[in-house]
């Protein structure tokens, strides 16, 4: 895992100098991650639904790529881009879907296996956004680590390679943030 | 929000706080907060959240669905009485939650090509199927109607129901069967265990399909499986062979078979799964009337036995058969069980050797008709040429029959080279036969031509095209079969790249055909000329005008509801082809998704499947849809694989396509061995398209893989390759130059590479626009041209 990290980082870093191919290669060590964390999103819609698992990924991977020639410091660094950009694709979904006029009818499905309770309704994705920046505020670790276990799938041990933090920090960290998001979105005051 | 000391303590007191018993939580809190009554707030309130949401995360939730009740437990996991969680609206379900460890991904996958067809499933007798998924806990899960109702053999006895009840009753499900069937659904697992009865006394069975999604391709548990309820599977399904319709008739006789006399069909002298696999294998069933004397000897006997019989086909040809036979014997008609004896055994025999057959009838035909014509070459012309049209229709059903791209049904090579070897005798005989009736000699040539083109024989198929061709005057009243000679002619001409020949008698076949109004009321065999016109005009590049024949044979298979799934599927497999070569990829895609649809309908495995996943792929991945592409790759594997048949390999261009697809999402050490073998094999034994695939494949994963100067050689042999049968204009020569420029990039070669990048995004931006692949060939030519300019990319 720690050569690879150090293979994805190198090729961050050639992407940045303006190897275009790096990206490529990039691409496909994540993208397991990046797809499975999209088909647990979208699992369960219609195949009429405009946007699907794969479309996800797929708008994840030409955002990155429009990012041809940004600069990537590391592996932490990209990963936190794709997570934020993820983010952006999510509400441009919600807010597509409510254009669609698909509202009440739109099947609720969980948006990560972890939080069953979270869905992907128009209104959820807004909370967890306003959520995560929030937390941003108290405690930005924890807001990266909620982006990267939510958003982009990551297990508990990724997230800590990618943070450069250790396991046990990154669990307590999943722990106090989920208890929180589940505190905001759930029981809002 | 707090302050960053206060959250550090904050944090600190949650962690303490969750070490200690729930109940000494609140009072320990307000001493350790010493206090702070905000801190306490906070803390507490995290706490309760996170016990919440821990709870909510067992499993007492799936998806949208709260669980409420555990209703039953199986071999394939447990049943839950659930409701829907979101407050929407309230429905009450039945989820069938399955036990981990039989892949969730694939029954996912499953689940999302069965799903519109299951939905589709709408019969008062059958409980729907309305929902899946994967739980938090990642085992899959499927939502159905949930049935309040009595298991029907329990249902039968606490109302001592009389037979013909029964019977009625059986008949009721044999009517929610065949609509199944009807809509391309096996059930599998017909048992009692599945048949619930409501309170108004309506029969319901449950879990269509549901058998299929759940199978495994693991051969052990597979068994393991049908070892759990054997005593209602077919002998088919035992030895593992293909499951039909015919199936479904079996497992209803037994179903039937207990309802009525309240035991099995087989006689058990242990309960053991092999005691009943072995006596459903070999015994033959024991008469209905043996076991109880309610019941006569006979016709029910018959009945039953026909629905028992170990030979799928030597059962009921369907459900309905059975279920009006049950009729018959009801009402006291002679049920056809007994009657068809003599008609089935020839019918077996012809299944069975069916190439011989059509030979045995051709030659018998053709010698019968030969010996008739002579002697009553007195009669009147008029009762000549009756004869002469049933002759030729009789030639026509027997050969038209023998098109492998039809139903798959001959194999080439095989038993049908007698079929061939005798067509030069037929042939022979055309002209003393049809001395009279010049119209019935060219439809014989016609039919003949037709087999040939079928066959490939493309040079005898020749002579009969133009032996029609010569007789065209004579078909002057009768423009169908004028039509069909000229198509018949367009498409060998078609077969045999003669592409101005392919043109003109094409379009004189359209016109013709559209000259006469009965004709044109037959819209599919209009879209199959509209659609084959189509096809000859992008061959020779007329690329506008074949787009509009393409939609226009488009919009009539849309309107078309007759035809059978896979006449439509080819169809719509044609014009796939058509757009993908003048460059229209949405409706390519369209198309083939329309073709896979129809074709997997059938029950026979067919070669024009695994080209449409492979199109498909290839349509996909110059959408930018890697992972639908690799979907495509796999199932195009998958149908390759079935059509080759469990004793063949497997051919190399499949094989090609899915390792470059596995390679391109990620998998790029599972890829190149494949890739390595792959290579071997099309030098060896494949042709110049199988070669240049695997060169650039190789080529360019090995690129990916790090290795781009391993990979240049072979990308540019593929290139050499490629030149020979492709356009240098063309995207498949654009991909591989892609490829080319970027195993050039790598390597630091940027000039190189930037003129391959050109070549790449010209030719794609010419065939097919501004899409994904053009865009993506773009920024990396944009990319290369900048680090030329900059220089940094010079090593």
């Amino acid at each position: 895992m720690h050569d690879d990290s150090s293979v994805v980082t190198e090729l961050l870093q050639q992407w940045g100098a303006g190897d275009s191919g790096a990206l490529e290669q990039i691409i496909p060590m994540v993208y397991s991650q990046l797809r499975s964390i999209a088909a647990s999103q979208l699992r369960g819609e219609r195949p009429s639904h405009t946007l699907q698992p794969t479309a996800l990924v797929h708008d994840l991977y030409l955002r990155l790529a429009d990012q041809h020639g940004g600069e990537w410091k590391d592996r932490q660094h990209f990963f936190s881009f794709a997570a934020m950009m993820m983010r952006r694709i999510l509400i441009d979904y919600a807010k597509h879907t409510k254009r669609q006029k698909r509202g009440g009818e739109f099947e609720r499905v969980p948006l990560s296996d972890d939080l069953p309770w979270l869905g992907t309704s128009r209104q959820e994705i807004l909370d967890l956004d306003g959520a995560l920046d929030a937390l941003k505020q108290a405690d930005p670790r924890k807001a990266r680590v909620l982006e990267l276990r939510v958003l982009l799938g990551c297990t508990a041990q990724q997230t800590a390679e990618i943070l450069d933090i250790s396991k046990a920090t990154a669990d307590r960290d999943w722990t106090l943030a989920k208890a929180w998001l589940y505190r905001e979105i759930m029981s809002p005051p | 929000m707090s302050s960053d000391a206060q959250w550090s303590d904050i944090e600190n007191l949650f962690f303490e706080a969750l070490g200690l018993p729930a109940s000494e939580r609140a009072d320990w809190l307000a001493e350790a907060a010493h206090g702070r009554e905000e801190v306490v707030h906070e803390v507490l309130t995290l706490l309760q959240a996170h016990e919440q949401s821990e709870s909510e995360a067992r499993e007492t939730r799936v998806g949208a669905y709260r669980l409420e009740r555990l209703i039953g437990r199986g071999g394939m996991g447990e049943v839950w009485l659930a409701s829907r969680a979101d407050g929407h609206f309230e429905q009450r379900v039945a989820i069938k939650l399955v036990r981990s460890g039989l892949g969730a991904d694939l029954l996912l996958s499953r689940f999302q090509q069965e799903r519109s067809l299951l939905a589709r499933l709408n019969h008062p007798n059958i409980a729907r199927l309305l929902d899946g998924g994967v739980s938090a806990s990642g085992r899959p899960f499927l939502v159905m109607e949930y049935v309040e109702g009595e298991p029907i053999a329990d249902f039968c006895k606490r109302h001592s129901l009389a037979l013909p009840a029964r019977i009625e009753m059986i008949r009721q499900l044999c009517g929610a069967v065949e609509y199944a069937h009807r809509n391309l659904i096996v059930h599998r697992d017909i048992k009692p265990g599945n048949v619930l009865v409501t309170a108004d006394g309506s029969p319901k069975l449950l879990d269509f399909g549901i058998a299929k999604l759940l199978e495994t391709d693991s051969a052990a548990t597979a068994t393991a499986i049908h070892l759990l309820t054997p005593r209602y599977a077919s002998p088919e399904q035992l030895r593992g062979d293909p499951v039909t319709t015919a199936s479904d008739v079996y497992s209803l006789g037994v179903l039937a078979f207990e309802l009525i006399t309240g035991c099995l069909p087989y006689e058990l002298h242990g309960n053991s799964p092999a005691e009943i696999v072995s006596a459903i294998a070999t015994q033959e069933p024991r008469h209905a009337s043996r076991t109880t004397n309610q019941i006569p000897r006979g016709d029910l006997d018959a009945v039953l036995a026909k629905a028992l019989e170990k030979e799928p086909a030597a059962r009921y040809g369907s459900v309905d058969q059975f279920s009006e036979d049950l009729k018959n014997y009801l009402v006291g008609r002679p049920v056809s069980a007994r009657v068809l004896t003599t008609r089935y055994r020839l019918g077996k025999y012809l299944r069975r050797h069916w190439a011989g057959a059509v030979a045995v009838a051709v030659v018998a035909v053709a010698l019968a008709t030969a010996t008739a014509m002579s002697v009553r070459a007195a009669r009147s012309a008029r009762l000549e040429q009756a004869r002469s049209a049933r002759v030729t229709q009789f030639l026509e059903d027997m050969l038209g029959s023998i098109d492998p791209s039809w139903e798959g049904t001959v194999s080439r090579g095989g038993a049908d080279t007698r079929v061939l070897d005798l067509l030069p005798a037929a042939r022979k005989q055309i002209g003393t036969v049809f001395a009279h009736d010049p119209a019935a000699a060219a439809r014989v040539h016609r039919i003949i031509a037709r087999a040939y083109t079928n066959l490939q024989q493309y040079p005898d198929a020749e002579t009969d095209s133009k032996a029609a061709l010569a007789l065209l005057p004579s078909l002057e009243d009768d423009p169908a079969e004028k039509a069909r000679v000229l198509f018949t002619a367009g498409e060998l001409d078609f077969r045999m790249s003669h592409r101005n020949e392919e043109e003109r008698e094409l379009r004189q076949a359209l016109a013709t055909f559209e000259s006469s109004p009965a004709m044109t009321a037959d819209a599919a065999e209009h879209a199959i000329y509209v659609t084959k016109l189509a096809e000859a005009l992008a061959d020779v590049g007329k690329r506008e005008e074949a787009a509009q024949y393409a939609d226009r044979g488009a919009r009539l298979l849309g309107g078309i509801s007759t035809a059978s799934p896979v006449q439509t599927g080819i169809i719509h497999d044609n014009l796939a082809l058509i757009y993908l070569k003048i460059g229209r990829l949405e409706p390519a895609r369209a198309e083939a998704r329309q073709g896979i649809e129809q074709l997997a309908q059938s029950p026979r495995p067919l070669n024009e499947l695994s080209n449409l996943y492979w199109w498909l792929e290839v349509i996909d991945r110059y959408l930018g849809d890697l992972t639908d592409a690799r979907t495509a790759a796999e199932l195009g594997a998958q149908a390759a694989a079935r059509a080759a048949g469990p004793n063949e390999t497997l051919t190399v261009a499949p094989r090609i396509e899915l390792a470059y697809m596995q390679a391109l999402s990620g998998e790029i050490p599972r890829a190149l061995p494949e890739l390595v073998r792959c290579l071997a094999e099309a030098r060896n034994t494949g042709g110049d398209e199988d070669l240049f695939h695997a060169l650039h494949s190789l080529g360019y994963v090995l690129t990916l893989a790090g290795r781009a100067r391993e990979g240049e050689p072979l990308l540019r042999e593929a290139l050499r390759t490629g030149a020979k049968f492709l356009a240098d204009t063309g995207p498949s020569i654009g991909m591989c130059s892609l490829e080319l420029g970027e195993c050039l990039e790598r390597q630091g070669r940027l000039t190189e590479a930037r003129a391959f990048y050109q070549v790449a995004r010209d030719n794609f931006r010419n065939h097919y626009g501004p899409v994904y692949v053009t865009r993506r060939a773009d920024a990396q030519l944009a990319s290369v041209t900048a680090r030329i300019s900059s220089g940094s990319g010079v090593r």
